[in-house]
């Protein structure tokens, strides 16, 4: 035993002479862990910094475009959304292959008219085969934009024929009437309002670090075992 | 970017613990080389102690690298570590894990860089499967089956349960499970050696 502590003792004596080699190493996990921490860490202003990029080329120019337009350029979309307008499909699909833009969606000629009517249509998207999460947000999006678009058509039918007419009209319509359109469109959406407002099921986020204070207490072993 | 921190570096700091410990280990074979064990044994220490301190040296080196990275990184990072006691126990067992496991592939391999080549494959694809690379949840299901059973995983585990206040069991098990199969293969592995250094099947 008196031998073996002698030998570790001189061993460790000459490390001690050289150190730098192991300190050099020690240093690769904390390099390797912070450039990991850098690059996966999630950010705080998440909001900020991810911008969803989306080509649009608009075939339909009718009352849905210009309504997709529109929700683009409002609020807490207008702030994550960022569209972009293209003439040709080639020119959208040349910007997916360039990695600009995350999705491109084209809106079929006569979409407004073909809701309107009642008749099926489809929308195309073209995904970034570069990026892996915001093409498939997108995704997710269109469809439910899609259902939306659909539901809303079946209650606001008479609503939004009367607004496309009066936007085709060379004057400016008369208050009265659309007043009375507006009228209408709310006392409709009135009656889906219960289903939607306010949401029964909320959500609240919570810091990571604050997990542990938040979990309930354990229960007491011994007073399930009292009769 | 601390949560992130804590997350990530366990399992990175017992992947390069592992090739520190390879390092120090390979120190044997360049004493042998140089004559230096010859020397040792005609001075009258036995070959057995030679292999054991060399063994123990390797520990307390581990020992040092992980109190350091320790201390550092919570100073430096922050990074909240818990439970000394629990640290302490999983961080030996793992170390004696590793030890047994150099021992056994120095003692079995045919050349020093047989040998080499080996443990490096051994601890890169420990490392992959242990969750040092990828987060282990992000494995495919038959990856994570094998990848429980390294020591990089169970380590890691282990730190995890110290992290996140896991109980007692969760420290002790896969320190129990590092610490025997690791005192196994050491005993293995310095029997294996011993009877190459006696043979002069060294190269």
């Amino acid at each position: 035993m008196k031998h073996i502590i002698t030998l570790i003792k001189k061993d460790l004596k000459r490390d001690a002479r050289h150190p730098w080699g192991l300190i050099i190493f020690m240093f690769i996990p904390v390099m390797t862990a912070m450039l990991m921490s850098l690059v996966f860490s999630p950010k705080n202003d998440l909001q900020d910094t991810v911008r969803v990029r989306i080509a649009l080329l608009d075939f339909d120019d009718d009352f849905l475009g210009k309504m997709m337009r529109s929700m683009s350029q409002q609020g807490r979309l207008g702030e994550t959304l960022k569209l972009q307008f293209v003439e040709t499909e080639a020119q959208g699909l040349k910007l997916v292959e360039k990695r600009r833009i995350s999705a491109f969606i084209i809106l079929p000629k006569d979409l407004t008219q073909n809701v309107l009517d009642h008749k099926a249509t489809s929308l195309t998207l073209y995904k970034n085969p570069a990026e892996a999460i915001l093409p498939t947000i997108v995704e997710e999006a269109i469809n439910t934009l899609c259902i939306g678009i659909s539901e809303a058509v079946v209650l606001l039918e008479s609503e939004i024929n009367s607004i496309r007419k009066m936007a085709d009209w060379d004057h400016v319509p008369n208050p009265f009437l659309v007043g009375l359109v507006a009228t209408q469109s709310t006392q409709r959406l009135k009656t889906v309002e219960p289903y939607f407002l306010p949401p029964l099921v909320q959500f609240n986020s919570i810091k990571a670090s604050d997990y542990q204070s938040m979990a309930p207490p354990l229960p007491d072993p011994n007073r399930e075992a009292q009769p | 970017m601390k949560e992130t921190f804590e997350f990530v570096f366990p399992g990175l700091m017992l992947m390069w613990v592992c090739f520190i410990a390879n390092g120090v280990f390979m120190d044997i074979f360049n004493e042998y080389k140089t004559n230096t064990v010859s020397r040792l044994i005609t001075s009258g220490v036995s070959l057995r102690d030679i292999l054991v301190s060399k063994v123990l040296r390797c520990l307390v080196i581990c020992w040092i690298c992980e109190l350091l990275l320790i201390l550092f990184t919570g100073i430096v990072f922050d990074v909240g570590w818990k439970n000394p006691l629990g640290l302490l126990a999983i961080l030996t067992s793992f170390n004696l894990f590793l030890l047994g496991l150099l021992a056994l592939i120095y003692g079995y391999a045919k050349s020093q860089e047989l040998a080499s080549g080996i443990v490096i494959l051994v601890f890169l694809t420990s490392s992959m499967l242990g969750g040092s690379f990828i987060p282990f949840n992000q494995l495919p299901r038959t990856l994570q089956h094998i990848g429980y059973w390294t020591m990089i995983q169970m380590g890691q585990y282990g730190i995890e349960s110290t992290f996140n206040a896991r109980g007692p069991w969760e420290i002790i098990r896969p320190s129990l499970y590092l610490m025997g199969i690791g005192l196994l293969f050491l005993i293995l592995g310095v029997r294996v050696l011993r009877q190459r250094f006696e043979t002069s099947q060294v190269s």
